[in-house]
């Protein structure tokens, strides 16, 4: 089985749709569209939006990221650009510029013309039907154009926010999308939110199992429970991050009980 | 192995370009302009204008074809479209449609 790569001396402008893996040190201007593995390597630029199962990204992507199960940012890997997904995975160093909503369901994306079944007229999907090659642009299509070709796509992913008061994602509009989804994150909380994935182990390190309802004034009075809970406040698992949740938790409970002072000193 | 892999279960649509080698087993639309080698297995199916050093076609290639050095058409290729190299190979049992023009 050969695996997709694209080299690094090499320019993809258009779009890109994968029924498998696909790892990127080259540049890419377009839509990155795949059913399973995407690795945008050190030294690739994507000037393009990805959508994919699972989004692993050690370069730099400018766009918007849509992962349905995973995406990882490494140490040197940076995303300008709103991302979606399921669970999330952000390395010291790692940079994300844009709104981000994880847990959110994602729709994904399915190859249409698998290899054996195609024949000329099955090679066009709606996305590519639409858009004759004559008049292909060389510049990245507008974000308006990207998300009336998602639309076309058959949507594989159930969304189990449908049947809440909060309104489902509506395709045509990606960064609605993301900002309804993102205020539920937000607003409702920790014990309303809605389950994520039934078979998730407790050891997933998701940031949602980590992210506590956000601490109000009344938290700061309250040294006990807040002392408690302290260690699940930080970010998923990195090296780095490890280093800071192993500090003896004595001393942030002291910083806890100061600013409890503070707090009591002026009344 | 610093080349470009175009897989079977791959679609692209638009331009490639660049330095490396690139081999496909997918489909491509557009336009390949390519400086090392291009090489189109039996998979493949390609709807575009290809440009590059050597040129192989062992799958369907439904574009002009232009060389600097070698284009060599395989035992089972199809080309529909011209083709332009110095040097040209067609193999028994290829399928080839259109202009050659060898004149450099």
């Amino acid at each position: 089985m050969t695996r997709t790569r694209i080299g690094p001396g090499q320019v993809i402008t258009g779009d890109v749709r994968a029924g498998e893996d696909l790892s990127i040190h080259g540049r890419v201007r377009g839509q990155i569209e795949a059913e399973g593995l995407v690795i945008i390597e050190a030294g690739a630029v994507i000037e393009a939006g990805v959508r994919a199962r699972e989004v692993i990204v050690r370069g730099v992507v400018v766009g918007d990221v849509h992962a349905v199960d995973l995406l990882e940012v490494t140490a040197n890997g940076q995303v300008a650009g709103s991302v979606q997904t399921k669970r999330l995975k952000l390395h010291a160093g790692g940079r994300i510029a844009g709104v981000v909503a994880t847990g959110t369901p994602v729709q994904g994306f399915h190859f249409s013309h698998r290899r054996g079944s195609a024949t000329g007229s099955t090679l066009r999907t709606g996305a590519m039907a639409a858009t004759p090659r004559a008049s292909r642009p060389t510049t990245p299509p507008s974000p308006r154009a990207r998300s009336s070709s998602f639309a076309t796509a058959p949507r594989a992913v159930a969304s189990p926010l449908s049947s809440r008061a909060t309104p489902a994602p509506t395709p045509l509009n990606p960064a609605a999308d993301i900002r309804a989804s993102d205020s539920w994150t937000m607003d409702s909380p920790s014990d309303e939110r809605p389950p994520l994935d039934p078979r998730r182990g407790d050891d997933d390190p998701t940031i949602l199992d980590r992210l506590p309802a956000f601490p109000s004034i009344d938290d700061t009075r309250t040294p006990a429970p807040a002392g408690s809970d302290l260690p699940e406040r930080t970010p998923p698992v990195t090296e780095e991050h490890v280093e800071v949740t192993s500090e003896p938790p004595g001393e942030v409970v002291e910083t806890d009980a100061a600013s409890e002072h503070e707090a009591h000193e002026p009344s | 192995m610093a080349d470009t892999i175009i897989g079977n279960n791959i679609a692209i649509e638009g331009e490639i370009t660049g330095s490396d080698s690139l081999t496909i087993f997918g489909v491509v639309r557009g336009r390949i302009h390519v400086k090392e080698s291009v090489v189109i297995s039996p998979s493949a199916r390609v709807e575009a204008d290809v440009e590059s050093a050597s040129i192989e076609v062992a799958g369907q290639v439904h574009g002009n074809i232009s060389a600097a050095d070698k284009v060599e058409l395989k035992a089972g290729g199809k080309l529909v479209g011209d083709v332009k190299a110095p040097r040209i190979l067609i193999a028994d049992g290829a399928s080839f449609k259109g202009n050659i023009n060898m004149q450099g």
